[in-house]
């Protein structure tokens, strides 16, 4: 049992204020992310179709990592209001600082969107119209009656609306909850918890269409109706990941919030966390078993690329993703003792790149088809020779300098951004009225 | 037990403490005075007792991860030795085994032996079910499960002396301490019990036995039929005989010289794809090709084209292929099980874009579909006769596409290719 902690009556946020010690880590994390993005993108777009392809994809895929993030930071800060989570209240404002990266990924989309306006077809097959004449006709009814959904203007139109929504609905609770620092009034929590409920479905809606547009449409011909959910589950399992880690660094002795996050909140979030490895477990097997016993071409050809074909990575996504952090996290010392949830914390997060990276890059053999087939329209033999080279290294696993550049490049943006919101903001949610109930609680 | 346990005056000693903090301090002096056989009794669990009692951290973790594992391995053998082994069903290409599928029950045992084994194997550690206790003699000891705190050394323990033990519980402030008396019950259960439970376990052969036997042995009595749903019925079935009619069938024929609406077959061009029905009498291996529709009664149109291709997607592709070549997928399962023993006598679907069927009369291939021939069976009852000239012009095109040469296809288009 550890001891319970008298509350101090004169916090104020200022204390909480991180200040200097994130604020040094914000030129460096941006100089090193914006010079490590600029050579990725020169490389990409200054080198042959296929390295184009490779960088667009080995973007997206570092791209969808950090924007999971800041949508599982969402999704724990509305959870949490309309549930009235008591004991989460020293740890919310942490998520709610996160999610101040929502616009820095919305800019981030920009080389996505705007190549997907020009009109360049190399991420997006469906872009270019004339697939569905090429496409083996089997399947281009498939890609044919997606045709209105999956167009240029309305994709983009999509995702600028998402970020809308979510940067909106981020900006609010964050808004409330800061001049809740100074009022201290209830009823800001009233109003946050009843906004949150709504917020919910919202939410759960923006995200699936996010995911199908972004990373099923990689593969027009592919369906599957759980991906929504899939992407949601990773997302909030991450977050929680590095909430865990974070509240270990905050919480541990000598940090900041040394008192205010204890063993109980360890606990806590390390229960979620060990829940939501399990629910993308689930998720995850419930898409993976359908599409074995149903043995559909169309839908198998999915997973045949990502196992057979390239790499054989079905099963250890499952061990890595799945089957390793629940047997790590189960044990109740695992989650409690300090410093012990940063070792599967970190397993999560690198875990779930992988996932995503599983999700994107065998699609590139898509995008490689699709411009094979155009080099080979333009009588270009060489071209067509380039590419055949490019698909025909990709059985192994294409992780190298570009995507490690490129998950340096946005994830050094998004690490900036988060020490810039940590340096000039409180990060405890000093004046909330549940803030007792989460220094005092204990569990069984 | 020991067998001098029933010569001593009492079974133990048992103090009573007011409050959880009285207890723990209590239960660090018996620990500390080395006691082994002895235990706390709460009304409600009381945080950090297991440290002042002195108790090791239990081994029921480790038992539990062995459990676990058997459940994995067990999982993983059962379905490798069923779909691989005793059973090996190809199905569509996929692997006789593979581990991720297995993965959900796999993980459902683990957690089933997992959990089983952690409420027996608890149950066990702690000697429980116990149908007595004998503190229960001890009046005041009803108030365990209220509001009163209790802490009793069994006799039978090594350094119990009752002095020295009675000296300890009253330097720790008990309330009351009272003997546990020894009334010579019995913790073997009494001897009916134990007989009905032999007969029990044997009785429990019984229903193993009977399967057993019927499954060694032969019967020519119909088997038991324990689930009726509607299977016996009062009503006759087609082919039954039965004595309300003069022939004694159940079916009805129609009434002499009469033909049901929409089955007048009349004209035997289209309807049967020969110039003369009296060419049918001959078997169809014996038929001379002249006795065939030469061209297909119904003209070529894109429409019908289309509607030809689609039927032939449904009916025809699973063995003759896509492409007519004879390669459908029950060809390429069949040429997975050969190896296997799982088929023998396996007939080759024929592949129609050929010069043998290419020079057959549209009306023998019509033929052949609307009767089968060789393997294939008669799909007459399954198509209509307009589909069936549809998919007639469909393998036509398929022929020639098969055999087709760079003038076959538009100038325009050539640059395509």
């Amino acid at each position: 049992m550890s001891h319970t902690m008298e509350i101090p009556q004169d916090l104020s946020p200022e204390k909480f204020v991180l200040g200097q010690r994130a604020g040094s880590l914000v030129a460096k994390a941006a100089g090193i992310g914006a010079l490590a993005l600029a050579i990725a993108m020169a490389i990409g777009y200054a080198g042959s179709d296929a390295t184009t392809s490779r960088f667009l994809h080995a973007y997206l895929t570092s791209y969808m990592y950090f924007t999971s993030i800041c949508l599982g930071a969402l999704f724990f800060v509305i959870l949490m209001q309309v549930t009235s989570a008591g004991w989460s209240a020293t740890t919310r404002r942490i998520a709610e600082l996160i999610t101040m990266n929502l616009p820095l990924m919305g800019v981030l989309s920009l080389p996505i969107l705007v190549s997907t306006l020009m009109g360049d077809a190399t991420l997006f097959s469906w872009v270019d119209p004339s697939i569905v004449d090429n496409a083996n006709p089997g399947l281009s009814h498939l890609i044919e009656t997606k045709s209105a959904y999956l167009s240029p203007g309305f994709f983009v139109g999509r995702i600028v609306f998402y970020f809308a929504l979510w940067i909106g609905v981020a900006n609010w609770f964050r808004k409330n909850s800061i001049a809740q620092d100074v009022s201290g009034d209830p009823i800001l929590t009233n109003n946050m918890k009843k906004f949150a409920a709504p917020a919910i479905p919202l939410f759960a809606l923006s995200i699936t269409f996010f995911a199908l547009d972004m990373l099923m449409s990689l593969d027009p011909t592919w369906f599957s109706t759980i991906f929504g959910v899939y992407y949601f589950a990773g997302s909030f399992g991450v977050f929680l990941a590095l909430l865990g880690i974070l509240s270990n660094k905050l919480g541990g002795k000598g940090g900041i919030l040394s008192g205010f996050i204890r063993d109980e909140h360890f606990h806590d979030i390390g229960k979620l966390t060990f829940a939501f490895v399990m629910f993308w477990g689930y998720i995850a097997f419930s898409q993976y078993i359908l599409i074995w016993y149903a043995n559909i071409p169309e839908e198998t050809a999915w997973y045949h690329e990502r196992e057979n074909l390239y790499w054989g990575h079905v099963g250890v996504l499952f061990l890595v993703r799945f089957a390793i952090p629940f047997l790590g996290l189960m044990s109740r010392h695992m989650k409690r003792v300090p410093g012990r949830m940063i070792i599967f914390g970190g397993w999560i997060m690198v875990a779930h790149f992988y996932d995503m990276f599983f999700l994107t890059m065998p699609s590139q053999i898509q995008s490689l088809g699709y411009l094979k087939a155009n080099a080979a329209a333009a009588h270009d033999e060489a071209a067509v020779a380039a590419i055949q080279s490019a698909a025909d290294s990709f059985e192994r696993m294409p992780f190298g300098g570009l995507e490690l550049l490129c998950l340096i490049g946005i994830g050094g943006l998004f690490v900036a951004g988060v020490a810039h919101a940590f340096s000039k903001n409180s990060i405890l949610a000093v004046r909330d009225p549940r803030m007792s109930e989460s220094m005092t609680f204990h569990n069984p | 037990m020991d067998n001098n346990q029933n010569e001593l005056p009492h079974l133990g000693l048992l103090a009573e403490y007011e409050t959880p903090e009285a207890l723990m301090a209590a239960s660090e002096k018996v620990r500390d005075g080395g006691y082994k056989r002895w235990d706390t009794h709460t009304p409600f669990p009381v945080h950090g007792i297991d440290d002042a009692m002195g108790i090791k951290p239990t081994i029921l973790p480790w038992i539990v991860l062995g459990a676990g594992a058997t459940g994995t391995m067990t999982a993983l053998l059962l379905q490798w030795w069923t779909n691989a082994v005793a059973y090996p069903f190809l199905i569509s290409g996929k692997p006789l085994f593979s581990w991720v599928p297995s993965f959900p029950v796999t993980f459902e045992l683990t957690v089933l032996f997992a959990g089983v084994t952690t409420l027996f194997a608890m149950l066990g550690l702690n000697r429980l079910p116990r149908l007595h206790n004998p503190l229960f003699e001890v009046k005041r000891f009803a108030r365990a499960t209220q509001d009163r705190f209790f802490l009793a050394i069994d006799s039978a323990d090594p350094l119990f002396n009752d002095r020295s033990a009675r000296a300890l519980l009253e330097s720790t402030g008990a309330n009351a301490i009272d003997e546990v008396p020894n009334k010579g019950a019995s913790l073997v259960p009494p001897i009916w019990l134990l007989q009905v439970g032999i007969m029990l376990a044997f009785a429990s052969f019984v229903p193993l036995g009977l399967i057993y036997s019927s499954w060694e042995s032969t019967s020519d009595k119909p088997a038991w039929h324990f689930v009726w749903d509607m299977d016996f019925q009062e009503s006759y079935r087609a082919g039954e005989k039965v004595p309300l009619f003069e022939n004694g069938m159940a079916m009805r024929a129609p009434v002499e010289g009469t033909i049901a609406s929409g089955e007048l077959f009349a004209d035997s061009s289209f309807h049967r794809g020969v110039l003369d029905d009296a060419s049918l009498a001959i078997p169809a291996v014996d038929r001379d090709a002249s006795v065939y529709v030469v061209e297909s009664p119904m003209p070529a149109t894109m429409a019908l084209m289309e509607r030809g291709r689609e039927r032939f997607a449904i009916y025809c592709i699973p063995c003759h292929g896509a492409s007519g070549n004879g390669n459908g997928i029950v060809q390429q399962r069949a040429q997975k099980l050969i190896p296997l023993d799982m088929v023998s006598n396996w007939v080759t679907p024929t592949d129609v874009t050929t010069e043998t069927v290419a020079s057959q009369p549209d009306g023998q291939l019509f033929d052949s579909i609307t009767n089968g021939i060789r393997n294939m069976p008669a799909y007459g009852p399954q198509i209509t006769v307009e589909d069936r000239w549809a998919i007639v012009l469909f393998v036509r095109a398929l022929q020639r596409a098969a055999n087709a040469t760079i003038d076959d296809v538009p100038a325009a288009n050539r640059g395509g290719l």
